[in-house]
């Protein structure tokens, strides 16, 4: 029995695009920061990648092409959307592209260095990204047990992502070292 | 109108930035702060690479919270959102006759990650359609794109499975078992037909389930009463050992003119379909080893009485595989333990006891290792090297005593239960386990992996409890009360984690009795900042397995 053809196509994209999904949905993110309307262009790049997978020659630069793809879909999305969303000017857009894809690639133990970094946390600290995080307990509640003020717990929310960003950069680069 | 970058630290731009950022992130920002947040950043890379950062971590610490809210690191809660595109695109597939099959790609939240959605074969339907075959084992599986379905739930036809890691066990309704290994990519092409794609299985087919088959790329393996392995590696390239019995194997071919193969294979025959055409079919050395009986003895599941919004408190009954059966024990039938020793390592702050939120529990329960999943002696000290001698009071650990003896029986013997976050290791905080009392042949043993944990459906969330912490280093049972301590509130969201321990891996006789036990953090956390110790919450003996039973 003669394998179909578009079976083998969808396997071929299926392993190349399991080891970059994630990273891609991020790379959507980054230039449509909110879950709806990454999530929307995510599907319909998918779908297009796996339409298209047979264009690919070198499957050593899946995520650079699937990242092509998928800006095209943002750009797609903005021009249709631009009026009804929040969305980045062009000229933002193809910065923040160009400098996502030119940051090293994010290794599969990224999650686990952000894990050991939370982890490395005072515990106040831990419990204010547990509760933003969690959403099943309001903040506002733990912000009167602190006796702190909501903004400054907002503010220490953004100094905490920015030190786990600089710990995480700093475990990945020793790993790579 | 020029911006001041932030790259050169203005610090009203900078918490400007930080807390538009941050609002976005929430999901709460109006028109006029994204186009601000647009301009801070359009002509600043260190604004735009901060951006960058703060999204990353973002995104991360929300895959983080998902282990606490999916139950199952790195895999996919159904969210039950489709978006209209997604709607939309799946009308048109289905009329594109053209298509053999239609992809749907359908993501939810990224705390979930993109979720795929596998094909489904247009000639077996357009929905997917239920089989009556069911997961019967789950040894830490994982699947790609999705939760591992639970235990006896239904598994669906012609859809791909992928298999990543772990093991499972697939019941067909003739009575038919195949073990599966990760990582495998496999379909339920019928209620007697497994196909399988890639990877490793182990199929037995009882009296009355004759006629069962695997089919691969290259052959089908029909059986015939028999136990047998097929290997298919991504080259398509197909192996059968047949252990037991006898089985059919009909080769595949592309070419119409050639002629199909039947091979009758009989006990500890073997062959190889070749994906090359040079080579076809060969024999192999028969290799015992290939076929799996069962998945390993191990924590089969838990129930714990649920206390508010599906937390759970007190154990109630728990499930272990013991030499290849399993066992559903009622928690009376458990043998408890009491804490006999605890030393904490030398450290200036530490959090020594897990108790309930609010209304501490008496300390005389927590020493009791008592029912409650979320209650205990934890963080106790630990070494890198095991003990090969006799814990003495100096040394770092946990002792505890069974209130009557445990049998080294068959498997397992007993269940350690630990408190686990999602900063916490996926696959549980390794220990050491050391007899209390050495003698030649004993030994201690390494635990690394939990049987239950955080990636596994049956992990669940405890209530909230509160932490003590001890201004210094706890050297014994009585430091406990007069090292100066301080009732902390706990936040942090945790699950009850469970491993089975086989007293035999430490050297004990059959049959021989064991009074207690000594455990040690294996402090192999090098990798992170501080040390994510062991923090046992249960420790139960079972009964031991009658010969009869």
């Amino acid at each position: 029995m003669k394998r179909p053809v578009d079976l083998i196509d969808y396997e071929r994209f299926l392993k190349l695009f399991a080891a970059d999904r994630e990273r891609i949905y991020v790379f959507i993110f980054f230039l449509l920061p909110n879950h709806a309307d990454a999530e929307d262009v995510f599907q319909k790049s998918s779908l297009v990648m796996w339409r298209k997978i047979d264009q690919l020659t070198d499957e050593g630069i899946f995520f650079t092409w699937a990242c092509a793809v998928a800006k095209f879909e943002v750009r797609n999305f903005v021009s249709r959307m631009a009026r009804e969303r929040l969305t980045f000017s062009s000229e933002m857009l193809d910065r923040l592209g160009e400098e996502r894809t030119a940051r090293p690639a994010i290794a599969s133990s990224r999650l686990d260095a952000l894990r050991a970094c939370v982890a490395g946390l005072p515990i106040s600290d831990r419990q204010l990204i547990d509760i933003l995080y969690s959403h099943d307990a309001p903040l506002n509640e733990f912000a009167k047990q602190q006796g702190k003020a909501l903004q400054t717990l907002y503010n220490r929310a953004a100094i905490l992502r920015q030190r786990l960003a600089d710990c995480v950069r700093r475990r990945l680069s020793m790993e790579a070292s | 109108m020029s911006e001041k970058p932030i790259s050169e630290n203005h610090v009203e731009s900078r918490a400007e930035f930080r807390a538009i950022t941050h609002q976005l992130l929430l999901g709460e920002m109006t028109p006029e702060q994204f186009a601000r947040l647009e301009a801070l950043m359009i002509d600043d890379p260190a604004a735009r690479n901060e951006y960058l950062d703060q999204v990353d971590v973002h995104l991360g610490l929300e895959k983080l919270a998902s282990v606490r809210t999916s139950g199952v690191a790195s895999t996919f809660s159904p969210s039950g959102r489709e978006s209209s595109w997604l709607i939309r695109s799946w009308m048109k597939l289905s009329l594109a006759a053209s298509l053999l099959f239609c992809l749907a790609l359908l993501t939810e939240r990224f705390i979930g990650s993109p979720r795929i959605i596998m094909p489904i074969d247009e000639d077996v339907a357009t929905a997917m359609v239920e089989t009556k075959v069911r997961l019967s084992q789950n040894n830490a599986a994982q699947f790609f794109g999705e939760l591992s379905p639970t235990l006896g739930s239904v598994l669906n036809l012609s859809r791909p499975y992928v298999l990543t890691s772990g093991s499972v066990e697939l019941r067909f309704p003739s009575g038919a078992s195949a073990i599966i290994d990760a990582p495998a990519m496999f379909k339920i092409a019928s209620n007697d037909q497994l196909d399988l794609d890639s990877g490793n299985c182990s199929v037995h087919a009882p009296d009355g389930a004759e006629g069962f088959r695997v089919e691969t790329p290259l052959a089908k393996v029909i059986d015939l009463g028999t136990r047998f392995a097929v290997s298919v590696r991504e080259s398509g390239e197909t192996e059968v050992q047949v252990v037991e019995g006898e089985a059919k194997v009909v080769g595949k071919s592309n070419d119409a003119d050639e002629t199909v193969k039947t091979t009758l294979l009989k006990n500890r025959d073997t062959l190889v379909y070749s994906a090359e055409k040079d080579i076809g079919i060969r024999q192999v050395s028969f290799d015992a080893e290939q076929y799996r009986y069962g998945l390993r003895d191990r924590i089969v599941g838990y129930e714990a009485a649920e206390m508010t919004a599906g937390d759970v408190r007190e154990l109630r009954r728990l499930s272990v595989q013991r030499g290849g059966n399993v066992y559903d024990y009622d928690i009376d039938e458990l043998i408890p333990a009491v804490v006999a020793s605890y030393r904490t390592n030398e450290s200036e702050r530490v959090l020594t006891i897990a108790y309930e939120y609010d209304d501490e529990k008496p300390f005389d329960d927590v020493l009791a290792l008592d029912r409650w999943l979320d209650t205990g002696l934890i963080n106790p000290g630990g070494a890198k090297i095991p003990l090969s001698e006799s814990p003495t009071d100096a040394t770092p650990g946990l002792g505890i005593r069974f209130s009557t003896p445990v049998i080294n029986s068959i498997g397992p013997d007993l269940v350690l239960f630990e408190l686990q976050s999602y900063s916490n290791p996926l696959t549980g905080d390794a220990f050491h386990v050391s007899p209390l009392e050495f003698r030649q042949g004993l030994r201690s043993l390494t635990v690394k992996q939990f049987d239950i944990s955080l990636i596994s459906p049956e992990a669940r969330q405890v209530v909230g409890f509160g932490v003590m912490q001890h201004r210094g280093p706890v050297h014994s049972l009585a430091d406990l009360a007069t090292v100066d301590h301080t009732p902390l509130n706990q936040h942090l969201h945790f699950r009850a984690i469970a491993v089975a321990i086989d007293l035999s891996d430490l050297g004990y006789d059959s049959e021989e009795s064991v009074d207690g036990l000594f455990f040690q953090d294996a402090m192999n956390d090098d990798d992170r900042t501080e040390q994510s110790m062991v923090d046992p919450v249960y420790i139960g003996g079972f009964p031991a397995v009658q010969v009869n039973q």
